[in-house]
């Protein structure tokens, strides 16, 4: 008994006397509750029938209890959606891994310092901009009176809308994305490489090893865990892929070929009537799938000895 | 610079031709585009259409800028979106600032439970639609806090700049308490100073993505003179571009030259493309220090 209550003595002498910290934690943490928790909890409405007037709270709940994930499996669209998630995910994640590799084992060889700096404040640029103008500068490459169709007329073809075409518009979103985000991935590698010791090099040279030979034994295993960690990342954020792009590039004569669950609820939502407690059903199956992928990418990552991301 | 002289200049090779051939090439495929929205955006909708040369406009004109910036509704979500960037930053950093301030501290009962809350949202969220209700049930849709308020926080910017707080060296902080500071004091003129780098990376990142920022602001704000520079672009370009497959305008929405539009992404991109090329290292730096932390 006297233990219990000397121990809780000076847990509250402690709290006490870091009373300021908790006021520094007041602001963040009051912030994460309101717009992180609260969210948490209003997806009980995946199991309740909204009602506008009633609120999240007040909506009763819904008669099976699972009857909007009856409805979302139920639907083709859903399936569909569903399915080429994994599909885009899997393409973003193979289009853009390589990339951002050889860009930075091809800077690293160059010998003008300058133009290197030229050439990587090129290249990440386009990273800082929203999908908004990268949208805007691929409808100047690949509309009907855009740069490639002039090309292709210079040469004697015919137009052609590559825009609406439902077999292109999945690869001009992934080589889109990667003409966006190849030079700021690059970076990190950039970064893995300065962290090579010369001397390895220098060793290597005396041995008589070519450039190939180098960037094969002293480079690459310089850099592979980094490489090995980002691809695991990249699945584990593979339900995420291209919400915001797939927004700003794909118009409806084609949007069945690029939807993914995100934008699957987003038209379900705010295009259609909207039926909240589905469109919430969906969004946390979406959740619970996104978890399990970032649990599983970390645990992974921990066993290649990365520390994982937490 | 002894070393320099003594190092050997090596030879160029085959392969140092090539690949600066290949860099120049793919930094050109980067720049075109940009190139390609300039030429355009001095063009009118006459010459656009019959000039089948886009590379060099014949009869560059400043019609596009001049409608932009005369009587249209891009000046005022220019006034917009540099309200939201500024107050929105601000906002940003004092919760990140705070809270990392607060989790780098050590020896304080609940430090990993609010630190757990914290990294937990990282992993599980409630998704778009319950997060959209709330803000709608704060009554906050429609004014200019649904933009400066939600998604204002970023739990991996967070984590670093604590990381740079843990960092410090503690003497300091001794000698100050011992001459009587106290602990905001301490916080204001000690730490904060210490870690500025870290701090104006973060800037820059929150910056940047309050100036992209257009989703929120779609769903939360009806009323388009609240609107952020983004979503007007947006806006303008889906007007009636092939990007909506041709599909003629929504009756009463106007419809824009091709050379409007260009000039609209010009003038929305401008203050990145002035502000990066300078700032660049900021960045670079920023991801280093994410990259080393995570």
């Amino acid at each position: 008994m006297t233990l219990i209550r000397v121990e809780k003595k000076t847990v509250w002498k402690r709290i006490k006397k870091n009373k300021w910290i908790y006021l520094f934690l007041l602001p963040g943490i009051v912030y994460l509750l309101l717009f992180s928790y609260v969210p948490m909890y209003g997806l009980t409405l995946a199991f309740k029938d909204f009602k506008i007037s009633a609120g999240i709270l007040a909506s009763p709940w819904s008669d099976p209890i699972y009857k909007n994930f009856v409805t979302m499996f139920g639907r083709e669209a859903f399936w569909k959606a569903f399915f080429n998630t994994f599909r885009m995910g899997f393409w973003y994640i193979i289009t853009g891994f390589p990339g951002p590799i050889i860009l930075a084992l091809l800077l690293n060889e160059l010998r003008a310092k300058r133009y290197k700096k030229v050439l990587q404040t090129a290249f990440t640029f386009p990273n800082f901009l929203s999908w908004v103008i990268i949208g805007g500068l691929m409808t100047t490459l690949f509309s009907s009176e855009g740069f490639v169709n002039m090309l292709i007329r210079m040469c004697g073809g015919e137009t052609y809308n590559f825009l609406t075409d439902n077999n292109l518009i999945r690869p001009l979103l992934y080589a889109s994305n990667v003409w966006k985000s190849v030079g700021w991935n690059a970076i990190l590698y950039l970064a893995a490489m300065a962290g090579i010791s010369p001397e390895l090099y220098e060793a290597a040279e005396v041995d008589g090893a070519n450039r190939f030979h180098k960037m094969l034994y002293i480079t690459w295993p310089g850099i592979k865990s980094t490489a090995v960690i980002l691809l695991i990342l990249a699945f584990g954020g593979i339900m995420n892929n291209g919400f915001d792009q797939i927004l700003n590039m794909v118009n409806p004569v084609v949007q069945d070929a690029a939807e993914t669950m995100d934008t699957y609820i987003y038209r379900k939502t705010f295009q259609d009537k909207p039926n909240y407690g589905f469109s919430t059903a969906m969004g946390l199956a979406k959740s619970v799938i996104n978890f399990v992928f970032l649990l599983a990418a970390n645990k992974i990552a921990k066993l290649f000895g990365e520390g994982g991301v937490m | 610079m002894a070393q320099k002289v003594k190092k050997k200049r090596k030879p160029i090779k085959v392969f140092d031709i090539v690949s600066f051939c290949i860099l120049t090439l793919l930094m050109l495929i980067v720049l075109i585009p940009f190139y390609l929205t300039i030429i355009q955006s001095f063009m009118t909708q006459q010459e656009y259409i019959m000039n089948s040369n886009t590379f060099w406009p014949t009869k560059p004109t400043l019609g596009n800028y001049r409608d932009i910036f005369v009587g249209s509704t891009m000046v005022r979500s220019f006034g917009n979106s540099v309200f939201y960037t500024v107050f929105g930053v601000i906002f940003s950093m004092f919760i990140t600032t705070t809270l990392a301030y607060g989790l780098a501290k050590k020896g304080y009962p609940g430090r990993s439970f609010f630190q757990n809350l914290a990294i937990f949202t990282m992993y599980f969220g409630g998704g778009l639609i319950p997060f959209f209700l709330l803000v709608k049930q704060l009554g906050i849709i429609n004014t200019r806090w649904a933009i400066i308020l939600p998604s204002a926080f970023s739990v991996f910017n967070m984590i670093i700049l604590r990381n740079f707080f843990e960092q410090l060296p503690p003497d300091l902080e001794e000698a100050a308490t011992l001459d009587g500071a106290g602990p905001l004091r301490v916080f204001w003129t000690i730490d904060l100073p210490l870690v500025k780098p870290a701090l104006a990376t973060l800037v820059l990142f929150y910056a940047v993505g309050r100036w992209n920022e257009w989703f929120y602001a779609s769903l939360f704000l009806g009323n388009a003179k609240l609107w952020p520079m983004q979503l007007e672009l947006r806006q303008i370009l889906w007007s009636s571009s092939e990007i909506v497959g041709n599909i003629p305008p929504e009756a009463g929405r106007p419809s824009f030259s091709e050379g409007l539009k260009a000039a609209a992404v010009m003038v929305t991109m401008l203050p990145i493309m002035l502000v990066y090329p300078f700032l660049q290292r900021y960045f670079v730096k920023g991801v280093m220090i994410g990259a080393i932390k995570s």
